[in-house]
């Protein structure tokens, strides 16, 4: 018996070693270790033993049963590993052919710059209002310090929808309404859509605005510079700014602010017609009849007020030099702003 | 406007390059528009003289010459131009010279001979039309000088933007007059004396100003025995450099004076004028006049008018009268220097549609004090150039005197306003650099008194804005405010549209922005009744209604996209829509969302399925659930602008507040949308913030185990299948959700049946389900489906 349980260990291991697949692992431990397995056999000759033979016999089976189970087990191992390594190598694919797509929605761009727009605003501490687009010629124009039967009329070209409402030219009229309102101290901004009868290369009829004001007492003319020059820089990073004198019927004095040329860096280049800067927005400190018309007292408060083209902004932020694109939809430029 | 530099240097001393001058004007308010270099593209152009004459060998019509250039040997050119001869002067560019349209003049040979350079016309240098022949110039020209020199090409041109506030700057001295104030230099005013002869110009002329309201002063001068020719070259330059053709020297001297002092004048022939009379009027009631241009015009609105005896002679500041304008014959001259009010030439130059540089200036408004430096300064050039007398005296009248204005100025309330101290000193300085007369310092109060030709400046704050300006605002360093500063809040409206537009941007919406109007037949294209809002003065026919619904752009996107080949469409708006109302208009913000085509494919193994009515379906209940409307109710709508049997509309209890589905078949062919089926959402915000939760009302999880049972329900096809869902979800407690995932029709069912399968999932937050409450769960929903929808059990 001794010799069949040793011979039967040797078959074994020798079987074990040459088995390929977890498959024909498991049929030989059935074949050797399962309740009809050879080992199960040769122990059913057990009984046929002397008393004395009979624990050294189960000793030594019990020892060749576990040495298998191990054998067994080891090779199982190994046979997985190799199966898995085998699995991984069968499984390349190409893997420069298109991802799947999943798609999210996109804002307009000029949505976009609005938004951010306002958030900088709102952390300066401006509110947000809004206001009507058809608009009383009062609030339009005429509380602006824009009178009828002067030139400052013609720096808009306004569509009328009678002779007293207009689509408005400016978000300012927002503004007008929201001094009848409110009283000073305040810093607000209103953006929104504004209407000029005027449509070229670089006019559209209708286009966005952002403006803002802020009165209070002593308001001066260096907080105007240090205000607009901080949102500015939010925007466009630390960038030159420079502030020069123009004209608008509502502020005096006003101001053009130029921010350094987005492309040339101040060199000079077509974009900004050589100059090295471009125009970012009008401002200038509130004129002494806007005060008094919204009731007021100018000689108590002071501002100032600023209005920006929302289109302009996105345009130097990306770089795009086709205003009209905005309205065409189309919607390979509008994909391209994530 | 534009400014000659050599013009403006009669004015002022300029020692600053181009670059400073530019950047100076833009630093003080006068912005530079753009610098035209006269003869910049005219390097390496110079006069020559044909030394040499004779024929190509190889062609006809070409001369082969030598060409004196006043350097080195005769250059060797051909040429081609017919019109030349030996000895001719002519216009030469050389080697390296790069003409306009960067024609780069090279050694070239040409039939097989050699020509170093090129004869020019007047096409090829840019500066005139003829291109028949080359330039053959006057016997006299200097051989060797560079051509731009010898024609007086040699000017620099500031195109400024001058403000409204400031018509002063609408000339030359004006322009003077700034550098001045901001170089500290003098202006240097025209000198010139006047040489009258005896003769009166009050026994020529009378002048009666009718209108007292409308004109406030009228000056002439009388000049006899000119002679109308042609400019001299000086004059016809100073016109030309800033874009105005010469015309005879009368008229030339008068738009000469008119952009050197910004006060226009006109020259009537005197012979023209009948009965020695200059009435100013209004136009009597069907009065005409045919205008300069040549345009008759109808005179009805009581235009103001310069009139003789019989007729109108002029509409006043605005344009003269053909009738009697200087010609070749005219000998005498009325010359005319006046001030009409502002107002009345706006007026009166919009209601006639007629506008002129006069024009321009008397609406800005001008210098009324200097009406007789100008005239005379103008009549005194006219006799030089003209020759002539000037008759003694100026015949006018003086309705009403320009008053000179007292303001005053506190120093401490200025420095307050700017935020900088600036000194006493330094802004009296500067008030007096700008011609301000200083009447008074008392303590920090400055009392000053501006010029006659300042006319903007009638307030303290304008002298701030003149203090600021000079001071310069890179001067002025930036001063934080003080203030605790909380961050700003949105209105109402803002926060909610900045939400909608988050939202549909996360459900994987574009959105998109239309312009507001839309063309008047737009809504009938969606077959919508609604009364529109028509804008008075469109810009054209499509952009002519202020627009009462989203649909028309999205829709019109969605066709265009098409036509630019791009299928995958989902796009929204958010935007105002206008209807008519008491007050201004109803401006309603509305929420459109629409769908077409299909999606791109989304791997190249995949097949994408057409975009349909459960597509805009889902974007209207995703967006409604992001809004906080969780229950609605739908029902066919009767919206025309949609299919009927494939659209709903929205309803909180009676109120509607939006509509989606496929549009109706008429609309798309209306819209011209033909490759795919269009489907398209409208909400009205007002009402989904009425009804949204606006906070999300948290639940805990529950942990107890659900039930889940399917079921298969035979129905009569034209069940709503989504309202008995909405039952079987209120039948039970213990009902958490009840989902369909199946619709059938087919061979299995009856026809006439459809068959849905839905999936019910039962659970109870306070412990595990017993057997009897799932049974009983699950009778009350095969009550639900059987007593109210006719439905049965499908085995």
């Amino acid at each position: 018996m001794r010799n069949r349980i040793e011979s039967l260990k040797l078959s074994a291991e020798e079987a074990i070693c040459k088995a390929a697949s977890l498959k024909e692992l498991d049929e030989l431990r059935v074949g050797i270790l399962g309740k009809k397995g050879e080992l199960t056999e040769i122990m059913k000759g057990m009984r046929e033993l002397s008393k004395e033979e009979r624990p050294v016999m189960g000793q030594l089976a019990n020892e060749v049963r576990d040495s298998i189970t191990e054998a067994l087990e080891k090779k199982m191992i190994e046979v997985k590993e190799k199966e898995k390594q085998e699995r991984i190598s069968s499984e390349n694919i190409d893997i420069t052919l298109p991802g799947r797509k999943s798609s999210s929605g996109r804002y307009h761009p000029i949505t976009e710059t609005m938004n951010m727009l306002k958030e900088i605003f709102i952390e300066m501490g401006f509110d947000v209002a809004e206001g009507p687009e058809i608009e009383k010629t009062e609030y339009n124009f005429d509380a602006l310090n824009i009178p009828e039967n002067h030139p400052s009329r013609d720096l808009q070209d306004t569509f009328y929808m009678s002779d007293d409402v207009v689509l408005r030219t400016h978000t300012s009229p927002v503004q007008v309404r929201y001094m009848k309102d409110k009283k000073p101290p305040f810093r607000m901004v209103c953006p929104g859509k504004v209407y000029r009868s005027d449509y070229d290369v670089s006019h559209t009829p209708m286009f966005h605005q952002m403006e803002g004001l802020m009165v209070g007492e002593n308001i001066s003319f260096a907080n105007l510079k240090a205000i607009l020059t901080e949102f500015v820089k939010k925007v466009f990073g630390d960038t030159e700014v420079r502030f020069r004198p123009h004209f608008f019927p509502f502020t005096e004095p006003s101001a053009e602010m130029d921010v350094q040329c987005v492309i040339c860096k101040g060199k000079g280049c077509r974009l900004c017609k050589d100059s090295g800067w471009l125009e970012i927005m009008g401002c200038g400190m509130v004129d002494p009849e806007v005060l008094k018309a919204v009731g007021y007292n100018h000689e108590e408060v002071s501002g100032f007020a600023f209005g920006m083209g929302i289109e302009r902004v996105t345009m130097l932020r990306h770089g795009i030099d086709d205003l009209r694109a905005f309205f065409e939809n189309d919607i390979r430029f509008l994909k391209q702003f994530k | 406007m534009l400014i000659s530099l050599d013009w403006l240097k009669q004015y002022v001393d300029i020692k600053e390059n181009t670059k400073e001058l530019e950047n100076t004007l833009t630093m003080i308010g006068q912005e530079v528009e753009a610098i035209e270099v006269q003869g910049e593209d005219l390097d390496n152009v110079v006069v020559g003289q044909i030394v040499e004459y004779g024929r190509h060998p190889e062609a006809e019509k070409l001369s082969l010459l030598k060409v004196e250039v006043g350097e080195g040997e005769p250059l060797q050119i051909v040429c081609g131009a017919p019109n030349h001869k030996d000895g001719d002067k002519v216009v030469v560019a050389k080697l390296g010279a790069v003409l306009p349209g960067e024609f780069k003049i090279k050694k070239a040979k040409v039939r097989g001979i050699e020509s170093c350079g090129m004869l020019c016309s007047e096409v090829e240098l840019g500066i005139g039309e003829d291109g028949d022949g080359i330039i053959i110039l006057p016997e006299d020209a200097p051989v060797g000088e560079e051509y731009r020199k010898y024609i007086g090409l040699d000017d620099t041109i500031f195109e400024l933007e001058i403000t409204p506030n400031r018509p002063d700057c609408l000339s030359h001295i004006g322009i003077a007059r700034e550098v001045a104030a901001y170089y500290k230099r003098k202006v240097k005013y025209p000198k010139y004396e006047m040489d009258e002869v005896i003769e009166p110009a009050s026994s020529h002329i009378h002048i009666n100003i009718e209108d007292k309201e409308r004109c406030k002063r009228y000056c002439t001068r009388i000049l006899k025995g000119v002679k109308i020719q042609e400019s001299p070259e000086w004059l016809k330059k100073r016109l030309r450099s800033i874009g105005l053709r010469p015309i005879n020297n009368i008229v030339d001297i008068t738009n000469f004076v008119m952009f050197e002092y910004n006060h226009p004048m006109h020259a009537f022939d005197l012979d023209k004028i009948e009965g020695g009379k200059i009435i100013v009027r209004e136009a009597k009631a069907g009065e005409k006049i045919t205008t300069l241009d040549e345009e008759e015009r109808d005179l009805n609105n009581g235009e103001l008018v310069i009139a003789d005896e019989k007729k109108p002679v002029a509409i006043a500041g605005i344009m003269g009268g053909l009738d009697t304008k200087v010609d070749e014959g005219t000998t005498d001259i009325l010359l005319e220097v006046a001030y009409f009010t502002p107002e009345n030439i706006r007026k009166t130059s919009k209601s006639l549609g007629l506008s002129s540089d006069s024009s321009y200036r008397f609406e800005r408004g001008i210098d009324r004090e200097n009406s007789v430096e100008v005239i005379d300064r103008a009549a005194k050039l006219m006799k030089d150039i003209a020759g002539g007398e000037i008759l003694s005296g100026i015949v006018e009248k003086y309705v009403e005197k320009y008053e000179k204005i007292e303001l005053t100025l506190d120093i401490d309330k200025l420095n307050k306003f700017v935020g900088k101290e600036i000194s006493v000193e330094t802004v009296g300085e500067i008030l007096r650099n700008l011609g301000l007369e200083i009447k008074a310092l008392v303590g920090k109060i400055l009392t000053v008194c501006p010029p006659s030709y300042r006319s903007d400046l009638v307030r303290t704050a304008d002298l701030y804005e003149e203090v600021i300006r000079m001071y310069g605002f890179e001067n002025i360093e930036d001063v934080m405010p003080e203030a605790n500063i909380k961050a700003g809040v949105k209105d109402p409206e803002t926060e909610a549209v900045d939400k909608v537009k988050l939202v549909l941007k996360k459900l994987g919406l574009q959105e998109v922005i239309n312009y507001s109007f839309i063309p008047a037949d737009a809504v009938s294209k969606l077959k919508m009744n609604v009364e529109t809002m028509a804008i008075k003065n469109p810009i054209n026919e499509d952009l002519a209604v202020m627009r009462p619904t989203l649909m028309y752009g999205l829709l019109s996107n969605i066709r265009d996209n098409f036509n630019r080949n791009q299928f995958d469409l989902k796009l929204f708006e958010v935007s105002r829509t206008f209807t008519p109302s008491e007050e201004l208009a109803n401006e309603d913000v509305k929420v459109a969302v629409a769908v077409s085509g299909r999606a791109e494919k989304d791997l190249w193994n995949s097949k994408p399925e057409a975009y349909d009515f459960f597509d805009i379906k889902g974007y209207v209940e995703g967006f409604l659930e992001y809004m906080g409307i969780n229950r609605f109710q739908l029902s066919r709508t009767t919206d025309p602008t949609f299919h009927p049997g494939r659209s709903a509309e929205i309803r909180m209890g009676k109120d509607v507040i939006g509509s989606f589905g496929e549009i109706h078949p008429d609309v798309a062919e209306a819209m011209d949308i033909k490759k795919e089926r269009a489907y398209i959402a409208e909400l009205d915000l007002t009402k989904i913030l009425k009804y949204g939760k606006s906070k999300i009302k948290y639940e805990r999880i529950v942990k107890f185990p659900a039930v889940t049972r399917d079921l298969a329900i035979v129905l009569d096809e034209d069940v709503l299948v989504g309202d008995m869902l909405g039952d079987i979800k209120k039948s039970s407690k213990i009902i958490e959700s009840v989902e369909l995932f199946d619709v059938y029709q087919g061979d299995k069912v009856e026809s006439g049946k459809k068959s849905a399968a839905i999936s019910i999932v039962m659970r109870k937050s306070s412990g595990t389900l017993e057997e009897k409450e799932i049974t009983e769960g699950v009778e009350k929903i095969l009550q639900t489906i059987s007593k109210k929808y006719k439905g049965e059990i499908r085995q």
